[in-house]
């Protein structure tokens, strides 16, 4: 009975202890992660954020229900995040204690746009490391919570390095990823079925790489790599990773079997970071002229974007290459090319040289509008620090991309609303129950972050035993 | 009176139990303990106690790490060990006790005990294993208490324990079986409890392979063997209970159990002091000269490493022993030398060894370093504190606050070096750094002129860190060592003739002197055309030969120098080359008589 009332005077505490703004703050009030103004889809996580200042503070929201932050952390509630999820924006005000005294920041939105994000992102979280990593693993994010799972990490594995993970489509039935070491190989998933995969063949130069599916969900373009790393005196850049050789080919999941072109496979050039068109009928890479001598010539790699027409029906090729990107001509290098889903944009990431622009400083989101060829930089996404690896939703609406702005080392997944004119808007930081303390505590990175359209479900002991079990060695068919 | 006999008896036993223990492992062994410190931080945090007590045997792994967090201390690392080490045999003890078993058994109990020591000095097994037994043997002593085959209390006991200790519930069973034979064989089903659990984790796919869900290997690194002594010393727990209980059975006189259990006992110890270590001395010796480094006891560093100098990673610290106390260059021949490597060792699968990442730190190859430190951040629990505190320094060298912060703020959640981390808070800009004489070093040393690290030989990055900051004397040092060690005379003289005379090259060490009059020397009795035949420009040749020996004197040879080069040369043409005794710690003997 004590309790009952309690809680009631209690409640009566929180429902009368509103405060009013006594004046203006005379600077604006720092906050983590920076949401103001950004736009979010109706079905995200709520967007806890914290004050970073000492003072007591609460947050005014739509001007009437007010949150009380604790230690400087604004929660919202389950049920009222949802409430505000149905209106268009959000209005926010944070009030901060001074000397006695409620001052109120300036009010800024949030917009809610009702273009539903797909429900899922995953990504490997791993070190920000040079060699070792000792711990790592592909995980996946409920965006309409703040549950994280674990797809396969590789203290099931020997601690060896797995990464590339890629899906077709968004599906989060048909999966593909590496591991390497001791139980090295390719794991290829679809539909219920696993099977690892020897894909290092005597007519390539190098196991499979960074992979990308066709739509139709049986082939596979993958890259194959030399790659070497070094690391710099004093750069701020801190490491370069660079190709001494690459090409492109695609796998064929059904017979095990790997198709190139001569244009897509020669040792005057290098060929990296395969991606199909919508519709499949092109396959679109990464190419730079072959440099002499690496590492010492690391700078003059200048990748452009190009694309090839390709059946895959008859797993063919078409006879002539098309520049759809002359970074080169430039004096800048192009990476990461993804096409949104309603063929409209190709989005890349382009910096001063090479092909690894995690590491590079420069690199930023472009875009082409591959209705008009217009080349753009995404205006409001890009930042001073690295923008890098980039995913489109399904709805083509959204984009997922990576950022080492927070503190420059570790990445971060971002998110962004563009509209059918290629404009984006403010990104936010994936949202996380605690997101201050989570992002200072966790050591790990965010890498390659993917939308699935669904949970990944699988037998995790089933994965174990094809991951630590024999590989079918692929072969190439020319 | 009996039982005041037996309870001193008890008594006495665990006295020597744990004075024999804490013998055994206060020698290098202690060190072996201590470097468990260096693999995990403990954070008093909730996110990081939620993570690893919420998992199976996690309360174990937090109980572990939270006592290991001290062992920064050899001696609270040896008490600690040998304590719990006695206790689970204590508890064994009292379990049998409580079944009616007589004191001759108490022997038998010993064989764990004996075990578990020799097998604690593999870091490769966690410290929760060895706590996860101490549950195990806890939880037994408990069930002991109730009336045998008690299904409810060990069906209980044996659910708690594995979420608490993982497999070591499967221990605790097969105990409890033991303890059990012969009044209620129905304790069986405790053993099957803990199969069915063991199995669960591994169908679900929690741990990889059957071995770690039922065993100590369940405890283990992953990318590390697993030594059998450990599943010998898991397995010797319920074993010898059933001696013990056996040989209970074989006598209503004490007699012959007392013989029998006392004989196996000591034969066990025998067997066990007589086993070859899971650990290398390679190994043993890498855990105390970390141990040394990372406290900075330089001297007891240098009496250690220089035993074995012919070993690449005992030179290593050797020299960096004496590089950090200044005497790299003047002491460098009164240790045998074996070349560059003697200086820095570099194999390309070491990139995480915390040697290397110390010696390139030393030597102010600062980017270096934090490329060898990261990798070597990623420990066996956790992280590794000392190569945390290289990254947090080499971050606020670059300027990286940001990142700096971020290994900061995890150190600040340790009892350890949270007073260390807020001391470095205090130096978290640019203005701040320059009141850092370690940190204003390091951010000089930053090389000017751009290009990759360890890209070749570890002399290039020392030329281009003096060219960024002269006044290194460390870095100047071990570039002069370097090339005194490399037999390299012409870049020797060049590096003098570049560096004499600036603030961290304002005299020369003897064994420099020695190189260069052993240059001068060479020079003036090598005909041109000989030297142009063995590579040299003319423009070289007469450089070289241009030195005088007033070039000599002003550059810092001492007539002593000058002497004793004569004695040298004339010993040497005595002796028709053979090495001269009374000069062996100079270079004039290493670059004539070393190989390397």
């Amino acid at each position: 009975m004590h309790m009952i009332c309690g809680l009631a005077a209690l409640a009566c505490i929180s429902c009368t202890g509103s405060v009013q703004a006594d004046g203006k703050l005379g600077t604006p009030a720092e906050i983590f992660p920076d949401y103001r103004d950004v736009t979010v889809p109706s079905n995200i996580a709520p967007l806890n954020f914290s004050y970073l200042g000492e003072e007591p503070s609460r947050l005014v929201v739509n001007g009437q229900k007010q949150i009380k932050a604790k230690d400087g952390l604004f929660c919202f509630s389950k049920s009222t995040w949802s409430k505000l999820m149905k209106e268009d924006s959000v209005e926010l005000t944070i009030l901060v204690k001074k000397d006695g005294q409620w001052l109120a920041d300036e009010s800024f939105s949030i917009n809610i746009s009702h273009d539903e994000i797909d429900p899922y992102i995953s990504y490997r979280l791993i070190p920000p490391g040079y060699q070792g990593w000792k711990n790592m693993g592909i995980y996946q994010r409920d965006l309409e919570s703040y549950d994280q799972s674990t797809i396969f990490k590789n203290t099931l594995s020997g601690e060896n390095c797995m990464n590339c993970h890629s899906y077709a489509g968004r599906n989060p039935e048909k999966m593909v990823f590496h591991t390497r070491a001791d139980f090295g190989g390719t794991i290829v998933i679809s539909d219920g079925a696993m099977e690892k995969l020897n894909t290092a063949t005597d007519s390539t130069i190098s196991a499979l790489v960074y992979p990308y599916w066709h739509p139709d969900g049986k082939h596979i373009a993958f890259s194959v790599n030399k790659t070497l790393q070094s690391f710099f005196a004093h750069d701020p850049n801190r490491i370069e990773v660079f190709d001494s050789a690459s090409d492109v080919v695609v796998y064929n999941t059904e017979t095990h079997s790997i198709v190139w072109s001569p244009l897509t496979r020669d040792e005057e050039n290098y060929q990296t970071f395969p991606t199909f068109s919508p519709d499949g009928s092109y396959l679109y890479f990464c190419s730079a002229k072959a440099v002499d001598k690496m590492p010492k010539d690391y700078d003059k790699a200048k990748y452009g974007i190009y694309r090839i027409k390709y059946d895959a029906s008859s797993e063919s090729f078409g006879d002539s290459v098309e520049t759809i990107c002359d970074t080169p001509a430039d004096s800048m290098s192009a990476s990461f090319p993804r096409i949104s889903p309603d063929g409209h944009f190709l989005a890349y990431t382009r910096h001063g040289y090479g092909n690894f622009s995690i590491w590079h400083k420069d690199a930023d989101i472009w875009m082409i509008d591959l209705l008009t060829g217009d080349d753009f930089k995404v205006d409001n996404i890009n930042s001073d620090d690295v923008e890098s690896y980039h995913c489109w939703s399904s709805d083509s609406r959204w984009m997922v991309f990576s950022s080492r702005r927070d503190d420059g080392l570790y990445t971060r997944p971002y998110i962004t609303h563009i509209d059918k004119n290629g404009r984006a808007t403010k990104p936010f930081l994936l949202p996380q129950k605690d997101p201050l303390r989570y992002y200072k505590d966790l050591m790990f990175s965010y890498n390659i972050p993917e939308f699935t359209s669904d949970k990944v479900r699988m037998n995790r002991r089933r994965l174990i035993n094809t991951v630590r079990g024999e590989a079918t060695d692929i072969k190439p068919s020319r | 009176m009996k039982i005041k006999g037996t309870r001193v008896i008890e008594a006495a036993a665990a006295v020597i139990t744990l004075a024999a223990i804490g013998m055994c492992l206060q020698g290098e062994a202690s060190y072996a303990l201590a470097y468990r410190e260096q693999q995990q931080l403990f954070l008093y945090d909730w996110s990081y106690i939620r993570d690893v007590i919420f998992s199976i045997g996690g309360f174990a792994s937090l109980t572990g790490r939270f006592f290991v967090q001290f062992f920064c201390s050899r001696i609270i690392a040896v008490i600690a060990t040998a304590f719990f080490i006695t206790n689970i045999s204590v508890n064994l003890w009292q379990s049998l006790k409580a079944r009616g078993v007589r004191i001759p058994a108490l022997a038998a109990c010993l064989i764990p005990a004996a075990l578990l020591t020799y097998g604690i000095i593999d870091n490769s097994l966690h410290f929760d294993a060895l706590i996860a037994l101490l549950f195990a043997s806890e939880a037994l002593e408990n069930y002991s208490e109730k009336p045998a085959g008690n299904l409810l209390a060990g069906c209980a006991t044996t659910a708690v324990l594995f979420l608490l200790a993982g497999p070591a519930a499967l221990v605790f069973a097969l105990c409890a079986f033991v303890i059990d034979l012969g009044k209620n064989p129905k304790s069986i089903a405790l053993i099957a409890e803990a199969i069915v659990l063991s199995t669960s984790i591994w169908l679900l796919g929690i741990v990889p392979t059957f071995s770690q869900a039922v065993g100590p290997a369940f405890f283990h690194e992953v990318t590390e063997k697993i030594s059998p002594v450990h599943l010998i010393t898991w397995m010797s727990i319920p074993c010898a209970l059933l001696v013990a209980y056996l040989t209970d059975r074989i006598s209503k006189k004490i007699t012959l159990p007392s013989i029998i259990n006392c004989v196996l006992a000591a034969v066990s110890i025998l067997a066990v002091v007589s086993m070859k270590s899971p650990v290398g001395d390679a190994q043993l010796k890498t855990y105390k000269f970390e141990f040394l480094t990372e406290h900075e006891r330089w001297k007891e560093l240098e009496k250690e490493a220089s035993k074995h100098m012919e070993r690449y990673v005992d030179a290593n610290y050797y020299n960096l022993a004496k590089a950090r106390q200044g005497a790299l260059v003047s002491d460098l021949f009164k240790a045998a030398q074996h070349g560059p490597y003697s200086l820095i060792y570099v194999t390309g699968d070491h990139s995480a060894e915390p040697r290397l990442a110390y010696v390139l730190y030393t030597m102010g190859n600062i980017a270096a370093a934090q490329d060898v430190a990261f990798n070597g951040m990623q420990s066996y629990c956790g992280y590794k504190p000392s190569m945390v505190k290289m990254c947090a320094k080499i971050d606020m060298m670059r300027g990286a606050y940001g990142v700096a912060d971020k290994y900061l703020s995890m150190l600040d959640k340790t009892w350890h070096y949270r007073s260390w981390s807020a001391q470095m808070r205090s130096y978290m800009s640019d203005e701040a750094i320059q009141g850092n004489s370690e940190l204003a070093l390091g951010r000089a040393d930053m090389q000017r002129e751009e290009g990759f690290v360890m890209d070749g030989s570890p002399m290039n990055d020392l030329f281009r860190i003096l060219d960024a900051n002269p006044s290194d004397s460390m870095a100047m040092q071990y570039g002069l060592a370097f090339l005194l060690l490399s037999k390299d005379i012409n870049n020797t003289f060049e590096f003098i003739d570049k560096y004499y005379g600036t603030p961290a090259l304002q005299s020369l060490d003897v064994p420099a002197q020695e190189a260069l009059l052993f240059f001068w020397d060479y020079y003036h009795s090598t005909t041109r055309e000989y030297a142009l035949a063995h590579g040299l420009t003319e423009e070289q040749y007469d450089r070289y030969n241009g030195v005088s020996e007033e070039y000599c004197r002003e550059h810092g040879v001492s007539e002593d120098v000058y002497r004793r080069f004569a004695d040298f040369k004339e010993a040497y043409g005595k002796n028709r080359g053979s090495e001269p005794r009374a000069h062996k710690d100079t270079f004039w003997n290493y670059m004539l008589f070393s190989k390397i």
